[in-house]
């Protein structure tokens, strides 16, 4: 591990991977600071342009990406009081009144502190939990990846947005695209209508920029107007803000230990994180009744907890093969692209590469939180342009990026149908990142299937045979019956 | 309740893409078809009862459709989604979406893009000439200067100026 964390740092040092970080920084914090777009639609535009990249230098820029999001988010959510993403919707609660009361200032330099210091604290705990999931990785055979992936699934469906059965058809039918094209397993082509295009399958830049960016262009484009519309002033005293959370230690510790559990919990996310720190945070405090009002309490309690999210999430991302969240998702498709397998072996075998991710995000989030207070006034501007701006732009680069891969036009029109059909999917509320969890793993499950069966002589015991996968069935019948039973329960008291 | 015409149509949609899957794997050998058939027949149970409930709204699927994490949501997507769209003006976007596509085919990227970009922003965004007009150059050179010479793509040319049509 230390011949690993000393190659990481060596390339911190270089400066083609420092112009990276500072380039997937700015870029972070401008969709940041756009709401709907956010993480995700950033990592999936982006992506393109990291192929042929050196693969450690690549996941730096993309961890340098997913760590200056949060703050760009918690920008328009303090002086705007539009969050830039989905996990800085409860910093607008005191966020934006201390901005009202002309504290803007501070509480930028608590969200800025807040979050530097909450991802620090999530990677701590990745780096402390890292050498104990290494050696439970070893224990995992296909046939325990195979059920870890349908576990893996259902939560994420049960946890994201939409109903569980709308999240699971989602999961479904990722998996069936994932199938079109030549089979690694069987050697035939499969489901390709005849198509040459579709001899090598439906090709993940493509799938992954229609999905996450198309699609929220679609909902900018019939939007109209401007992003938000409030004034963004800045004012107050500097430093003011990083002395107070300095005096808020437990709130910070609670709160980013809150970030990073939620944060390992697949499919959960910082959304949830940033409402149950800001909840606990409120029932712990001596004032209570101040929060909403603009209490600096509300404020540290939910940026540390969305940046903490961040290295909560890589664990069950990068160690077992589920996204944490939705970008973490897409995460997952920079993996794929780079030549790695997502999952179990990814730690043990690309080490480098994890240790790369974890230090980028931590220089991003310690970064971003400097850049964004320096330029917060300009930044916080950009949500004020006129979408019809934005859209152009965004979808020109969004089809050069589909394109240049392989350069291939029909790349394009791939685009375009998953950008159709992701904004289907967000106005009928389809889980999007089931889709896309179903589609990365598609082929690894077919695979850890086939292996399995290979292994027991085609029998399907195999399934029930080992204790792990054992568990992870009985885990997975939970996750299904728990719903049900919890409503049934609901039922019977509301009724008494 | 009525039944949402939009929701019930992407539902049928899904159901159509399953029951490709389906249909189609009878064609390939047992292995070949094994995962195709236990995902296919799995979602396609799954689209039914979605598709049942959204017939009939208040139905017994919808009472087992359970949401026992709503207070802690993934938001996937920004939070004015759910607004009403007019039919209309997603057909316009469409329009809009696909003609650039189109164009892209014939005359390639750097022209495309500039031309997109500036009819975009002249008739959705009625902003002034020379906004649009700077815009449009901006961004055209912005995908030149970064995709094709730092990058080293080769960018689509468009049919009409001789570039290949890779098969489909």
């Amino acid at each position: 591990m230390f011949e690993a964390f000393t190659d990481a740092l060596g390339y911190l040092t270089d400066p083609i991977t420092i112009t990276y970080i500072v380039l997937g920084n700015i870029t972070g914090l401008i969709f940041g600071v756009l709401p709907g777009l956010g993480g995700a639609a950033a990592l999936a535009i982006l992506l393109p342009l990291t192929y042929g990249m050196d693969p450690m230098v690549a996941m730096f820029f993309l961890a340098a990406i997913m760590g200056a999001v949060p703050f760009g988010g918690s920008i328009s959510a303090i002086l705007l009081n539009t969050p830039g993403t989905a996990v800085n919707a409860a910093t607008c609660l005191d966020g934006h009144p201390m901005a009202q009361k002309g504290e803007a200032k501070k509480a930028l330099e608590i969200a800025a502190t807040a979050s530097g210091l909450g991802a620090l604290f999530g990677v701590f705990v990745l780096i402390l939990v890292l050498p104990a999931v290494r050696s439970v990785i070893l224990l995992f055979g296909p046939p325990e990846f195979f059920i870890l992936f349908l576990f893996g699934l259902a939560t994420v469906a049960l946890a994201s947005m939409g109903s569980f059965l709308k999240g699971l058809i989602a999961g479904g039918a990722g998996i069936l695209f994932s199938l079109v094209g030549y089979s690694m397993v069987f050697g035939d082509l499969r489901f390709t209508l005849g198509s040459e295009h579709l001899w090598d399958g439906f090709s993940l830049i493509p799938v992954i920029v229609g999905i996450f960016a198309v699609s929220e262009l679609i909902n900018y484009a019939l939007r109209g107007g401007t992003i938000a519309h409030g004034e963004a002033s800045i004012s107050g005293r500097s430093f003011e803000g990083v002395k107070e959370v300095f005096r808020q230690k437990k709130n910070l510790l609670r709160s980013s230990f809150i970030g990073t559990v939620i944060g390992i919990i697949p499919g959960i996310g910082g959304a949830a994180a940033n409402f149950v720190a800001y909840i606990e945070a409120k029932r712990r405090s001596k004032h209570p009744e101040t929060f909403g009002t603009g209490n600096p309490e509300g404020v540290v309690a939910t940026e540390s907890a969305n940046n903490a999210k961040d290295g909560g999430a890589l664990l069950p991302t990068l160690g077992l093969g589920i996204p944490g969240s939705v970008q973490m998702a897409v995460l997952l498709g920079a993996l794929v692209l780079h030549g790695l397998t997502p999952g179990p072996l990814l730690v043990k075998d690309h080490l480098d590469i994890v240790l790369a991710l974890v230090l980028g995000l931590v220089v991003s989030s310690l970064l971003a939180s400097t850049f964004g207070l320096l330029t917060a006034h300009s930044l916080a501007k950009i949500t004020r342009i006129n979408v019809h701006y934005i859209v152009p732009v965004v979808l020109s680069f969004c089809f050069v990026g589909a394109y240049a891969l392989r350069e291939n036009i029909w790349d394009v029109l791939m685009a375009l149908v998953f950008g159709f059909l992701g904004y289907g999917m967000i106005r009928f509320d389809y889980s999007k990142i089931c889709f896309v969890i179903g589609f990365i793993l598609g082929v690894y499950v077919e695979r850890s299937f086939h292996q399995s069966l290979m292994m027991s002589y085609g029998s399907f015991r195999i399934f029930l045979e080992r204790p792990i996968t054992l568990f992870l069935l009985v885990l997975f019948l939970f996750v299904f019956i728990f719903p049900f039973v919890k409503k049934k329960i609901a039922v019977r008291n509301n009724n008494s | 309740m009525k039944a949402d015409r939009g929701r019930l149509a992407f539902t049928a949609l899904i159901l159509l893409f399953v029951l490709f899957f389906i249909v189609t794997s009878f064609s390939y050998e047992h292995d070949a078809r094994l995962i195709p058939l236990l995902v296919g027949f799995s979602t396609l149970v799954l689209v039914l009862a979605v598709l049942v409930n959204e017939i009939h709204p208040v139905s017994i699927i919808e009472k087992m459709n359970v949401d026992w994490t709503k207070d802690l949501k993934v938001q996937e997507s920004s939070p004015k989604k759910k607004e009403k769209v007019a039919a209309k003006k997603l057909l316009i976007i469409i329009c809009w979406i696909f003609g650039f596509f189109l164009f892209i085919f014939l005359f390639g990227f750097p022209i495309s893009i500039a031309l997109f970009t500036f009819a975009f922003l002249k008739i959705e965004g009625k902003v002034s000439w020379a906004k649009a007009l700077l815009t449009a150059v901006i961004v055209s050179a912005a995908v030149f200067v970064i995709f094709e010479w730092a990058m080293g793509f080769g960018l689509f040319e468009g049919v009409l100026f001789g570039e290949i049509i890779p098969p489909i």
